[in-house]
């Protein structure tokens, strides 16, 4: 063994620990920082203490407010679940509008959201304001609207 | 009805194909065509223009996208909210960069004629995508009395400079891709010093381009969306960032290239800029990403620009390993070549970061058919990572001596202490960024300015303002939400916000219901806002139309919620020197127009950077 190959030998086993520190970052900070996304009949056996999305459809005739909390009853057409906001509602948020809410279940399976996000593309028009448009259908189109 | 906007595209296509095979067979002629292609594509663009003023319900393009009750202004620019008029606008910024390179170009003849024909080949593949899958000029097959109406979000100035400006950015990058392909294929490889200095301007203003684009879009969504951040981190939006990153990688390692003579580097960042821009023009159009403000998923649409890139990348690849033995590699480093290596190095490792983030999500769908997304803190943590070092390693570029440096970290120090008696930071990494940035100023000021190299310097002050803005937001937001009758008042830190009335008012296109707030601070009443909530009768739609008061330590970002029993919520939101981003995004892209102004040519500065490196070792 000469010098040069001990020097070559460092530097490849450096940048390699150097490579491995890096990945390690990136792989724990990438699980740590996901969030899935589940539909309201797909809620069992969540981990409470993770951020999750769920996304649905607003139930007619359940907003109900109080000051700055807002409670809504967000649909699938198999489940329902209740979801608390506290703050300002997205400007397209309305019943049977496709809404996305960022938040945790708590133990009385109530979804504490804090961030609200109402969907929209770029064919604009609000789906849930053609009255004929029937609740199933819109459920159906969850999955591609989330 | 003969559609002339139709026709003027199969022209243009025609055009394209002659260019290119009359530059391959090095005609004169290919000059002509390229101006010939830009007049084809600005009349194309004045039609659809046009058929938007008028509301011709004729065309499938106005019956979705516009109504005859939007003002104007917003007419025009709804052209390039939705996605045919956006690619009618993309094709047009095509050519008219490859118009203005036939004028200005400084290569010898005949490079520039392959550099034209390379581009109308590029112009055929973009036309290509508009011609089979979205045609602005596609006749509608039922005939509705109105429009659908425009997005109320996009009817902003805004938008209405933003994806220009964006989009002359992506297709500057497209010059840069040419030059080095077309160097690439001529034997012996076409590679000299000259080329370098020529290709400067070419890298640099499409790299400003997108700067500048990328800042307007973010001071839009800030103003906008009524939610009040500057960056969501959203895969549509870090597309930009990714290539603007790359562009970046690209312009330094032009330094590189300029003081070892070796050009692999700067071969390989110029290629990977452009690809990196076409793939990222696939995943926003295809639909496939997962984003808050995404086009309509549209798989047909997706596969024939994914066909394009496939077009694109291959050849080029290819040709570049294949030229790669033939390009010159030297393996003299002095220090400052080897901080920009490292720097370019650590921008790689944030572009593959972006990467990752924009790309996992669809993995995990299509493998395992998981709906994920990636919160913003991954980005935040993992870029982190990267920027403090790379503040540090650029600032130890520009610093002369081992005093300067340790002088310079002093002051950064110091600077930080003051902060921080002045208002507690906690995050660590918020606290090594301000370090990091205040350094990176020092030191620039220590040399830039005697070297009188300004260009430098405004770029690089740019991005640690932006830093340093960055940092102190997110150290010092605050929100609240509260709920307000007419006459009472809400109190954060020192400011009372009483409001004072709510009124009605109605527009042409918008009915609006506005607060009116009293600011006060110590008594002192410190200005009004008024946000407001819009119902755009067309399209159906609120927005929420945020207010914001201005001051030195930042700005009061106020939006307003639900009305119920005469108690309006108010969302009030402190963004302490947000400003400072916009400012720092302002004096990067202001580099661009001293560049023009100064003709700085790349070999000034490292010829001064050699002379500095050498004088430094003889003082050591």
């Amino acid at each position: 063994m000469n010098n040069r190959k001990i020097k070559r030998a460092l530097t490849v086993s450096a940048l390699i620990s150097f490579v491995a520190i890096g990945i390690w970052i990136l792989a724990t900070n990438l699980n740590q920082n996901i969030t899935f996304f589940y539909t309201p009949s797909e809620l069992q056996n969540i981990d409470m203490h993770h951020n999750i999305r769920i996304g649905g459809i607003v139930r007619p005739n359940s907003i109900k407010k109080n000051g700055v909390t807002v409670s809504f009853v967000m649909t699938d057409c198999i489940k329902d679940i209740t979801v608390y906001y506290k703050g300002v509602l997205p400007s397209l948020f309305r019943e049977k509008q496709g809404i996305v809410a960022l938040g945790k279940l708590d133990s009385a399976n109530i979804f504490q959201a804090t961030q609200l996000l109402a969907k929209h593309d770029e064919n604009y028009s609000p789906k849930g304001l053609e009255k004929n448009i029937s609740e199933e259908s819109l459920c159906k189109s969850i999955k591609y609207k989330s | 009805m003969i559609n002339i906007g139709n026709t003027s595209l199969y022209i243009f296509a025609l055009s394209c194909i002659t260019g290119s095979i009359l530059g391959l067979r090095e005609s004169k002629k290919t000059y002509i065509y390229s101006a010939f292609q830009f007049g084809l594509s600005t009349f194309a663009l004045l039609k659809l223009i046009n058929i938007h003023i008028n509301t011709d319900y004729r065309f499938l393009n106005v019956l979705e996208n516009s109504h005859e009750l939007i003002p104007a202004l917003y007419k025009i620019t709804g052209i390039w909210a939705n996605h045919e008029g956006s690619m009618l606008l993309l094709l047009w910024s095509f050519s008219l960069v490859t118009f203005i390179f036939s004028c200005c170009s400084k290569f010898d003849q005949k490079t520039t004629i392959r550099i034209l024909a390379i581009q109308s080949l590029i112009l055929l593949l973009i036309l290509s995508i508009i011609l089979i899958t979205s045609n602005p000029f596609q006749a509608s097959e039922t005939l509705l009395p109105s429009g659908r109406g425009f997005n109320p979000l996009l009817q902003d100035v805004g938008l209405a400079i933003h994806p220009p400006i964006l989009y002359f950015g992506y297709a500057g990058l497209s010059i840069p891709f040419s030059i080095v392909i077309a160097s690439l294929t001529q034997t012996p490889i076409a590679f000299n010093k000259d080329y370098l200095s020529y290709s400067y301007s070419w890298i640099f203003s499409p790299w400003a381009f997108l700067c500048a684009g990328i800042g307007l879009g973010s001071w839009w969504a800030y103003r906008e969306l009524g939610w009040g951040g500057f960056w969501f981190w959203d895969p549509v939006e870090n597309i930009p960032l990714l290539v603007w990153f790359a562009s970046t990688i690209s312009l330094h390692s032009l330094q590189i290239a300029r003081n070892t003579n070796s050009y692999t580097t700067f071969v390989a960042a110029n290629l990977l800029t452009f690809i990196l821009s076409i793939f990222g023009m696939f995943l926003v159009r295809s639909g496939i990403l997962n984003s808050v403000h995404s086009f309509a998923f549209a798989p047909e649409r997706g596969k024939i620009i994914f066909l394009v890139f496939c077009v694109i990348t291959i050849p080029s690849i290819a040709l570049f390993i294949k030229r790669y033995p033939l390009l010159k590699k030297t393996r003299k480093l002095n220090f400052r070549i080897l901080a920009i290596l490292s720097n370019n190095i650590l921008l790689s490792i944030a572009c593959a970061i972006i990467l990752l983030g924009i790309l996992y999500p669809v993995f995990q769908n299509l493998i395992f058919s998981k709906e994920i997304s990636v919160e913003e803190s991954f980005y935040k943590n993992t870029l982190s990572f990267i920027s403090i070092p790379m503040l540090y390693i650029a600032g130890l570029y520009s610093s002369k001596t081992t005093k300067r440096i340790l002088v310079n970290l002093f002051l950064g120090a110091a600077s930080l202490l003051c902060i921080y008696l002045l208002s507690y930071i906690e995050s660590i990494t918020a606290l090594l960024h301000i370090h990091a940035a205040i350094f990176l100023v020092a030191s620039l000021i220590n040399t830039a300015i005697p070297n009188k190299n300004y260009t430098m310097l405004l770029g690089h002050l740019g991005f640690a303002i932006v830093i340093i803005g960055a940092s102190l937001y997110y150290s010092y937001q605050t929100n609240d939400v509260t709920s307000l009758q007419e006459g009472e008042s809400y109190n954060i830190s020192g400011t009372s916000i009483t409001l004072r009335k709510i009124t009605y008012a109605k527009q042409d296109n918008y009915l609006s219901r506005v607060a009116i707030l009293d600011v006060k601070r110590n008594g002192l009443s410190i200005g009004v806002i008024k946000p407001e909530i819009r119902f755009y009768p067309i399209e159906k739609t609120f927005t929420i139309e945020s207010a914001v008061l201005h001051s030195l330590t930042g700005d009061l970002y106020v939006t307003l919620g639900e009305l119920d029993k005469k108690k309006i919520v108010v969302e009030i939101q402190f963004k302490p020197f947000i400003y400072l981003i916009w400012l720092g995004i302002f004096i990067t892209s202001l580099s661009f127009i001293l560049h023009i102004v100064k003709k700085h040519a790349p070999t000034q500065i490292s010829s001064k950077a050699k002379l500095l490196s050498t004088r430094h070792r003889k003082t050591r």
